[in-house]
Protein backbone atom coordinates (compact mmCIF):
# COMPACT_ATOMS: atom_id res chain seq x y z
CA UNK A 1 0.00 0.00 0.00
CA UNK A 2 2.84 2.38 0.91
CA UNK A 3 4.66 1.56 -2.34
CA UNK A 4 1.49 2.19 -4.36
CA UNK A 5 0.99 5.57 -2.71
CA UNK A 6 4.63 6.54 -3.32
CA UNK A 7 4.35 5.50 -6.96
CA UNK A 8 1.15 7.47 -7.43
CA UNK A 9 2.77 10.49 -5.78
CA UNK A 10 5.81 10.31 -8.07
CA UNK A 11 3.61 9.98 -11.19
CA UNK A 12 1.46 12.89 -10.01
CA UNK A 13 4.51 15.13 -9.60
CA UNK A 14 5.86 14.09 -13.01
CA UNK A 15 2.56 14.79 -14.76
CA UNK A 16 1.85 18.11 -13.05
CA UNK A 17 5.30 19.65 -12.63
CA UNK A 18 6.86 18.59 -15.94
CA UNK A 19 5.35 20.63 -18.81
CA UNK A 20 3.29 18.51 -21.20
CA UNK A 21 3.98 20.27 -24.45
CA UNK A 22 6.89 22.47 -25.28
CA UNK A 23 6.51 24.18 -28.63
CA UNK A 24 8.34 22.55 -31.51
CA UNK A 25 7.90 21.71 -35.17
CA UNK A 26 8.64 18.28 -36.55
CA UNK A 27 9.30 18.36 -40.30
CA UNK A 28 10.55 20.80 -42.96
CA UNK A 29 8.22 23.69 -42.03
CA UNK A 30 8.02 26.84 -40.02
CA UNK A 31 4.85 27.69 -38.13
CA UNK A 32 3.49 30.70 -36.30
CA UNK A 33 0.39 30.61 -34.12
CA UNK A 34 -1.00 33.79 -32.53
CA UNK A 35 2.13 35.62 -33.64
CA UNK A 36 4.48 33.20 -31.90
CA UNK A 37 7.10 31.14 -33.70
CA UNK A 38 6.62 27.54 -32.61
CA UNK A 39 10.37 26.93 -32.72
CA UNK A 40 11.03 29.73 -30.22
CA UNK A 41 7.99 30.12 -28.00
CA UNK A 42 6.32 27.58 -25.69
CA UNK A 43 3.20 29.51 -24.72
CA UNK A 44 1.05 32.36 -25.96
CA UNK A 45 -1.74 34.19 -24.17
CA UNK A 46 -5.02 35.25 -25.79
CA UNK A 47 -8.21 36.78 -24.45
CA UNK A 48 -11.38 34.70 -24.30
CA UNK A 49 -13.28 35.06 -27.58
CA UNK A 50 -10.23 36.24 -29.52
CA UNK A 51 -9.31 34.87 -32.92
CA UNK A 52 -5.93 33.19 -33.39
CA UNK A 53 -3.90 33.83 -36.55
CA UNK A 54 -1.71 31.08 -37.95
CA UNK A 55 0.91 30.83 -40.71
CA UNK A 56 2.48 27.61 -42.01
CA UNK A 57 5.38 27.86 -44.48
CA UNK A 58 7.61 25.29 -46.18
CA UNK A 59 9.93 24.93 -49.16
CA UNK A 60 7.34 22.65 -50.81
CA UNK A 61 3.75 23.61 -51.75
CA UNK A 62 1.26 23.04 -48.93
CA UNK A 63 -1.59 20.72 -50.00
CA UNK A 64 -3.47 20.28 -46.70
CA UNK A 65 -3.45 21.79 -43.23
CA UNK A 66 -5.29 21.39 -39.96
CA UNK A 67 -5.33 23.25 -36.64
CA UNK A 68 -6.50 21.27 -33.61
CA UNK A 69 -7.43 22.30 -30.07
CA UNK A 70 -6.73 19.43 -27.66
CA UNK A 71 -8.75 18.97 -24.47
CA UNK A 72 -8.03 15.64 -22.77
CA UNK A 73 -9.22 12.82 -25.01
CA UNK A 74 -11.11 15.26 -27.25
CA UNK A 75 -9.75 17.27 -30.17
CA UNK A 76 -11.66 20.12 -31.79
CA UNK A 77 -10.66 21.39 -35.23
CA UNK A 78 -11.07 25.20 -35.40
CA UNK A 79 -9.54 25.35 -38.89
CA UNK A 80 -8.62 22.97 -41.69
CA UNK A 81 -8.46 22.94 -45.46
CA UNK A 82 -6.73 21.91 -48.66
CA UNK A 83 -4.83 23.95 -51.23
CA UNK A 84 -4.24 23.32 -54.93
CA UNK A 85 -2.70 26.72 -55.66
CA UNK A 86 0.87 25.54 -55.13
CA UNK A 87 1.48 28.16 -52.45
CA UNK A 88 4.32 27.42 -50.10
CA UNK A 89 2.63 29.36 -47.32
CA UNK A 90 -0.82 28.99 -45.81
CA UNK A 91 -2.29 31.50 -43.40
CA UNK A 92 -5.65 31.92 -41.78
CA UNK A 93 -7.59 32.69 -38.62
CA UNK A 94 -9.13 30.29 -36.13
CA UNK A 95 -12.00 31.52 -34.02
CA UNK A 96 -11.49 30.20 -30.51
CA UNK A 97 -14.72 31.93 -29.52
CA UNK A 98 -16.57 29.04 -31.18
CA UNK A 99 -15.13 26.84 -28.45
CA UNK A 100 -15.96 29.16 -25.55
CA UNK A 101 -18.00 26.41 -23.88
CA UNK A 102 -14.68 24.79 -22.99
CA UNK A 103 -14.04 27.73 -20.72
CA UNK A 104 -10.71 29.44 -20.22
CA UNK A 105 -7.32 28.16 -19.12
CA UNK A 106 -4.47 26.30 -20.74
CA UNK A 107 -4.89 24.32 -23.96
CA UNK A 108 -2.57 22.59 -26.38
CA UNK A 109 -3.02 23.77 -29.98
CA UNK A 110 -1.56 21.48 -32.64
CA UNK A 111 -0.95 22.19 -36.32
CA UNK A 112 -0.56 19.50 -38.99
CA UNK A 113 0.58 20.29 -42.54
CA UNK A 114 0.87 17.98 -45.56
CA UNK A 115 3.29 19.02 -48.31
CA UNK A 116 3.21 18.30 -52.05
CA UNK A 117 6.04 15.76 -51.84
CA UNK A 118 4.05 13.76 -49.30
CA UNK A 119 6.04 14.82 -46.25
CA UNK A 120 4.25 15.97 -43.11
CA UNK A 121 4.89 18.71 -40.56
CA UNK A 122 3.46 18.85 -37.06
CA UNK A 123 3.84 21.48 -34.38
CA UNK A 124 2.20 22.33 -31.09
CA UNK A 125 2.07 25.23 -28.67
CA UNK A 126 0.35 25.98 -25.37
CA UNK A 127 -2.36 28.62 -25.59
CA UNK A 128 -3.59 30.25 -22.40
CA UNK A 129 -7.08 31.70 -22.77
CA UNK A 130 -7.43 34.44 -20.16
CA UNK A 131 -10.64 35.02 -18.25
CA UNK A 132 -12.46 34.20 -15.04
CA UNK A 133 -12.99 30.41 -14.86
CA UNK A 134 -15.96 30.79 -12.53
CA UNK A 135 -17.96 32.61 -15.20
CA UNK A 136 -17.66 29.77 -17.72
CA UNK A 137 -19.80 26.62 -17.79
CA UNK A 138 -16.88 24.20 -17.44
CA UNK A 139 -15.12 26.26 -14.76
CA UNK A 140 -18.23 26.79 -12.65
CA UNK A 141 -19.19 23.09 -12.91
CA UNK A 142 -15.68 22.00 -11.92
CA UNK A 143 -15.70 24.42 -8.97
CA UNK A 144 -19.11 23.12 -7.82
CA UNK A 145 -18.03 19.46 -8.13
CA UNK A 146 -14.71 20.11 -6.36
CA UNK A 147 -16.37 22.04 -3.53
CA UNK A 148 -19.19 19.53 -3.04
CA UNK A 149 -16.89 16.50 -3.12
CA UNK A 150 -14.44 18.16 -0.70
CA UNK A 151 -17.23 18.94 1.78
CA UNK A 152 -18.61 15.42 1.29
CA UNK A 153 -15.23 13.81 1.99
CA UNK A 154 -14.71 15.95 5.12
CA UNK A 155 -18.18 15.08 6.44
CA UNK A 156 -17.65 11.37 5.71
CA UNK A 157 -14.25 11.48 7.45
CA UNK A 158 -15.81 13.10 10.52
CA UNK A 159 -18.61 10.51 10.46
CA UNK A 160 -16.10 7.64 10.33
CA UNK A 161 -14.10 9.29 13.09
CA UNK A 162 -17.23 9.32 15.23
CA UNK A 163 -17.30 13.10 15.56
CA UNK A 164 -20.51 13.52 13.56
CA UNK A 165 -23.73 11.49 13.42
CA UNK A 166 -22.64 9.21 16.25
CA UNK B 1 -14.57 6.22 28.14
CA UNK B 2 -12.04 6.92 25.40
CA UNK B 3 -10.43 4.24 23.29
CA UNK B 4 -8.26 4.05 20.17
CA UNK B 5 -9.77 1.80 17.57
CA UNK B 6 -6.45 1.18 15.82
CA UNK B 7 -5.56 1.09 12.16
CA UNK B 8 -7.70 -1.11 9.97
CA UNK B 9 -8.41 -0.89 6.26
CA UNK B 10 -11.91 0.34 5.43
CA UNK B 11 -13.32 -0.07 1.94
CA UNK B 12 -16.54 1.72 1.03
CA UNK B 13 -17.33 1.13 -2.68
CA UNK B 14 -19.51 4.19 -3.23
CA UNK B 15 -16.74 6.46 -2.01
CA UNK B 16 -14.90 5.62 -5.22
CA UNK B 17 -17.41 7.86 -7.02
CA UNK B 18 -16.89 10.77 -4.59
CA UNK B 19 -13.11 10.35 -4.82
CA UNK B 20 -13.28 10.25 -8.61
CA UNK B 21 -15.34 13.46 -8.72
CA UNK B 22 -12.91 15.07 -6.25
CA UNK B 23 -9.85 14.22 -8.39
CA UNK B 24 -11.35 15.09 -11.77
CA UNK B 25 -12.99 18.28 -10.45
CA UNK B 26 -9.70 19.66 -9.15
CA UNK B 27 -7.88 18.63 -12.34
CA UNK B 28 -10.31 20.66 -14.47
CA UNK B 29 -9.98 23.61 -12.06
CA UNK B 30 -6.16 23.51 -12.42
CA UNK B 31 -6.59 23.57 -16.21
CA UNK B 32 -9.07 26.42 -16.07
CA UNK B 33 -6.69 28.48 -13.95
CA UNK B 34 -3.91 27.93 -16.53
CA UNK B 35 -1.69 25.75 -14.36
CA UNK B 36 -1.68 22.70 -16.64
CA UNK B 37 -3.26 21.19 -19.73
CA UNK B 38 -5.52 18.15 -19.67
CA UNK B 39 -4.43 14.87 -21.18
CA UNK B 40 -5.69 11.31 -20.98
CA UNK B 41 -2.78 10.38 -18.69
CA UNK B 42 -3.59 13.19 -16.27
CA UNK B 43 -7.28 12.27 -16.35
CA UNK B 44 -6.41 8.73 -15.26
CA UNK B 45 -3.85 9.97 -12.71
CA UNK B 46 -6.12 12.48 -10.99
CA UNK B 47 -9.00 10.00 -11.05
CA UNK B 48 -6.85 7.35 -9.35
CA UNK B 49 -5.53 9.89 -6.85
CA UNK B 50 -9.09 10.91 -5.97
CA UNK B 51 -10.12 7.26 -5.56
CA UNK B 52 -7.13 6.62 -3.26
CA UNK B 53 -8.09 9.66 -1.15
CA UNK B 54 -11.72 8.51 -1.03
CA UNK B 55 -10.70 5.05 0.20
CA UNK B 56 -7.89 6.25 2.50
CA UNK B 57 -10.01 8.76 4.45
CA UNK B 58 -12.24 6.20 6.22
CA UNK B 59 -9.11 4.19 7.05
CA UNK B 60 -7.40 7.28 8.51
CA UNK B 61 -10.54 8.04 10.48
CA UNK B 62 -10.09 4.77 12.37
CA UNK B 63 -6.90 6.18 13.90
CA UNK B 64 -8.79 8.91 15.72
CA UNK B 65 -9.69 8.03 19.31
CA UNK B 66 -13.42 7.62 19.58
CA UNK B 67 -15.44 8.58 22.61
CA UNK B 68 -18.05 5.93 23.18
CA UNK B 69 -21.01 6.49 25.38
CA UNK B 70 -21.55 3.80 27.98
CA UNK B 71 -25.21 2.85 27.96
CA UNK B 72 -26.60 1.81 31.33
CA UNK B 73 -28.04 -1.70 31.36
CA UNK B 74 -31.67 -2.23 32.36
CA UNK B 75 -30.62 -3.99 35.56
CA UNK B 76 -28.43 -1.10 36.58
CA UNK B 77 -31.16 1.49 36.06
CA UNK B 78 -32.81 2.77 39.20
CA UNK B 79 -36.46 1.69 39.65
CA UNK B 80 -39.09 4.23 38.75
CA UNK B 81 -40.36 6.16 41.70
CA UNK B 82 -44.02 5.37 42.59
CA UNK B 83 -46.44 8.14 41.76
Amino acid sequence: MKGLLLGLGALFIMLVVIPTASAKVDGPCTAMIAGADLMLTDKVTVQAGDTVDYVFAADQPVVAYELQLLYGPYAATPSQGTSESGDKQISGTANLGDYAWLGVGLYEVKGNVELADGSMCAGSILVEVEGNPLTTAVGATAAAISGASTIGLILLFLKDAGVLFS
Amino acid sequence: MEETRGFHFVFRPWRILIGLLFGVGYMILLQQYGIMTISVGKLVMFGLLGIVIGIALPTLATLIPRRERKRPSAAAMPPEAPR
